[in-house]
């Protein structure tokens, strides 16, 4: 008894710690945490909606000649940008296509992103990848024509980054200099195996964003749909190119053709009005629980603020992006939060009514909870995860919400419900009737 | 369970004859830039919405510009939002540009999205079965995941209905706020649903013998309680955001409440209907 009582107060000590750092993060005074080298900025990220950010407007060049749709074509670049971005952990963008007479255009908005350039150096990163092949002609090399090898024109051969499935850093086994591996999807093995079948004893010249990077004289036939670039890369570059070719090649050349700076479309009194309205809500649940359940409604509504500070500071640190909408979910899992202390108060006044003794029936009522609580929360994680895996932008904005609201949410009921009630009720004085 | 097959096909019944109004996200729009003082950009938007009826957004920008974006404008629509403008003097001299837009929801995110819910849906089914799997014998452990997941469906399909209808009546149009609602009315939903049978679950263990709807009936008499609690608790929440919050995510709020209110119905009288049902049939 004696050791375990001891073990509860260490871990209320812990808990008074983690809760007393996150109100710390919690507070506006602190805008920055610094430990050691990491610094990070500890400002609430606010979205598009309610901070503005940097509006670009980029032209796709859509080949005229090609038979592809080019609406079509122009919403490959639109995903393409949207991927590019969200992997830059910049959430919830609003990307649109635009359509201007005869030009195509992609217009793209970022929240927070104050500097244009910044923004610009983000998407623009996007890699253009193109397999070219040997024309017959040979060519001198002069000022005009100098993206072609020299010795030869390169013509494309149709095969470019739409048709990449994979991209990844392997090390040549000679010399251990890195390689980039590609890896083609079925149409792109297909096209890759008849271009290199006809250019046998020909090159075949990789193009990255316009610029050859290298030029393999084909050897035979390729139905592997696998190629590799040898460009002399450092293991750096290859590794940021990789990811850029990963999170997808752009199917057309895009270029910025406007820039500008956009307010937020809701200003600070909508923050303020939705923030003044979860206070309310906050308060309203409190004085519920505890006119309905009495002591352990005040312990509920204890657990209750302490998730709200814990979600806050973790959404400052993650940092999760805000929007209005998300601010108003996050309000809505305040009255979730308290589902896991409901179950296990009624449980508890189950086990009173029939008869159990105080600490017996709370322990009895936490674990028949815990079941419930358990098989509950077990799906809400498992829905979280695999939307967070499987889906994109506002999708996965939603699925962390969800997961963290869900994981905090057990971790107050369990160690500041259970753990404090558990210590009340070793107080007699406690067991009074209307106090439960 | 007569009653929640009924609500669901008449629910369809009202999406497919009504027809949603799908927003601006889905279709996309048109988009009219000015220049104009970006400080006017929300008296441009509430103006336009309320006097032309016209759902827009408006962003000012920091090169004098305000950049509206509307549903698909005729020329007629263009020419009211315009002179509406000029007439309150919210733009100087001329136009910038009056241009098409696409959707903001683009195919991937379509597609991934739809993709992400059908797996869920899958390991949930596999999850609930496993859970259960000790009532093996009684009932058998797949038809708690398909009773689960036909309350979803119904809340998912209500929700939708009463929007619908809500776009014929006040033009409310489905955008991606929309879509957040129904991830999260589908999360409170199954959670809700687990709980009950969870009970089911304890209530059959602890007084083997006793028949099916007997330990059906008490599960749902003891968790009555808790359920209606914690939606009592998520509605104050919404009721403050209601009340006390602005103008923009208010239809968001409304979807989460209906969303609420259809998801504790569907978890104490159509999901233990349904699982009744289910194991009746078989045996």
């Amino acid at each position: 008894m004696q050791r375990s009582t001891r073990r509860k107060l260490l871990w209320g000590f812990v808990l008074l710690i983690i809760v007393g750092l996150a109100a710390w993060v919690d507070s506006p005074k602190h805008p920055s945490i610094t430990i050691g080298s990491v610094h990070r900025d500890l400002n609430i990220k606010l979205g598009l909606d309610l901070q503005g950010g940097t509006r670009l407007i980029y032209r796709a060049a859509l080949d005229k000649t090609s038979t592809q749709d080019p609406s079509e074509a122009l919403a490959g670049v639109r995903d393409v940008i949207e991927r590019r971005v969200n992997s830059f952990g910049v959430s919830e963008p609003l990307i649109q296509t635009n359509r201007v007479g005869d030009e195509y255009r992609v217009i793209v908005e970022l929240a927070g992103v104050q500097d244009p350039e910044e923004a610009k150096k983000l998407i623009g990163q996007t890699p253009l990848l193109d397999f070219r092949k040997e024309g017959e002609t040979p060519k001198e090399l002069t000022a005009d024509n100098i993206d072609q090898l020299v010795g030869g024109t390169f013509e494309p051969t149709g095969l470019s980054g739409k048709n990449l499935k994979k991209a990844a850093v392997e090390f040549d086994q000679v010399t251990g200099t890195p390689t980039i591996s590609l890896e083609f999807d079925k149409e792109g093995s297909d096209l890759f195996a008849k271009t290199t079948k006809e250019n046998i004893g020909k090159r075949i010249a990789i193009y990255l964003d316009g610029v050859p990077i290298s030029a393999p004289t084909v050897q035979s036939e390729i139905t592997n749909g696998r190629a590799v670039i040898t460009g002399g890369f450092s293991l750096d570059e290859a590794k940021t190119l990789v990811r850029n070719l990963n999170s997808g090649a752009l199917p057309v050349p895009i270029e910025l053709i406007g820039q500008s700076i956009v307010d937020p479309s809701l200003g600070k009194t909508a923050i303020e009005k939705t923030l003044f309205a979860g206070k309310v809500g906050l308060l309203a649940v409190i004085v519920w629980m505890i006119a309905y359940y009495r002591l352990p409604g005040v312990v509920a509504s204890l657990a209750l603020i302490i998730y709200t500070i814990l979600f806050l500071a973790i959404m400052k640190l993650v940092p999760v992006t805000l929007t209005l909408a998300g601010i108003a979910g996050f309000i809505m899992s305040i009255g979730m939060a308290v589902d896991a202390n409901i179950l296990i108060f009624e449980r508890f006044r189950e086990n009173i009514k029939s008869g159990k003794t105080i600490p017996f029936a709370f322990k009895e009522g936490f674990t028949a909870a815990w079941s419930s609580i358990n098989a509950s929360n077990v799906s809400s994680l498992l829905t979280g995860f695999v939307l967070y895996g499987f889906g994109t932008s506002i999708v996965r904005g939603f699925a962390l919400t969800f997961v963290l609201g869900t994981i905090i949410s057990m971790f107050t009921a369990i160690t500041v419900s259970r753990g404090i009630l558990a210590l009340v009720f070793t107080m007699p004085w406690t067991h009074k009737k209307w106090l439960l | 369970m007569w009653i929640s097959a009924l609500t669901i096909v008449a629910s369809i019944a009202v999406i497919v004859i009504i027809k949603p109004i799908w927003g601006i996200d889905f279709l996309g729009g048109s988009l009219i830039e000015v220049e104009a003082n970006p400080q006017d950009a929300p008296k441009a938007q509430e103006g336009i919405s309320k006097n032309l009826n016209i759902s827009a957004t408006a962003l000012g920008t920091r090169d004098n510009t305000i950049i509206i974006r509307t549903p698909v404008l005729d020329d007629n629509g263009h020419k009211a939002i315009i002179d509406y403008l000029k007439e309150e003097s919210l733009m100087k001299d001329e136009e910038r540009s009056f241009e098409s837009i696409g959707p903001t929801i683009g195919k991937e995110l379509r597609e991934k999205s739809i993709y992400a819910v059908v797996v869920v849906l899958i390991i949930l089914i596999i999850y609930l079965a496993y859970t259960f799997r000790s009532m093996d014998g009684f009932i058998s452990p797949w038809k708690f995941g398909l009773a689960a997941i036909y309350a979803l469906v119904h809340d998912l399909f209500l929700v939708t209905a009463f929007f619908v209808i809500f776009g014929k009546i006040y033009g409310t149009a489905m955008d991606t706020l929309f879509v957040t609602a129904q991830l999260a009315i589908f999360g409170y939903s199954v959670n809700d649903t687990i709980v009950i049978f969870d009970r089911l679950r304890s209530e059959h263990i602890a007084a083997r013998g006793k028949s099916l709807i007997e330990t059906l009936d008490r599960a749902i008499k003891v968790t009555l309680g808790r359920s209606l609690n914690i939606s009592f608790c998520i509605l104050l929440t919404l009721l403050a955001l209601l009340v006390f919050g602005g103008s923009s995510i208010r239809w968001f709020i409304v979807a989460l409440t209906i969303g609420t209110i259809t998801g504790t119905y569907s978890s104490l009288f159509v999901a233990p209907p349904l699982l009744y049902f289910l194991a009746k049939r078989k045996r």
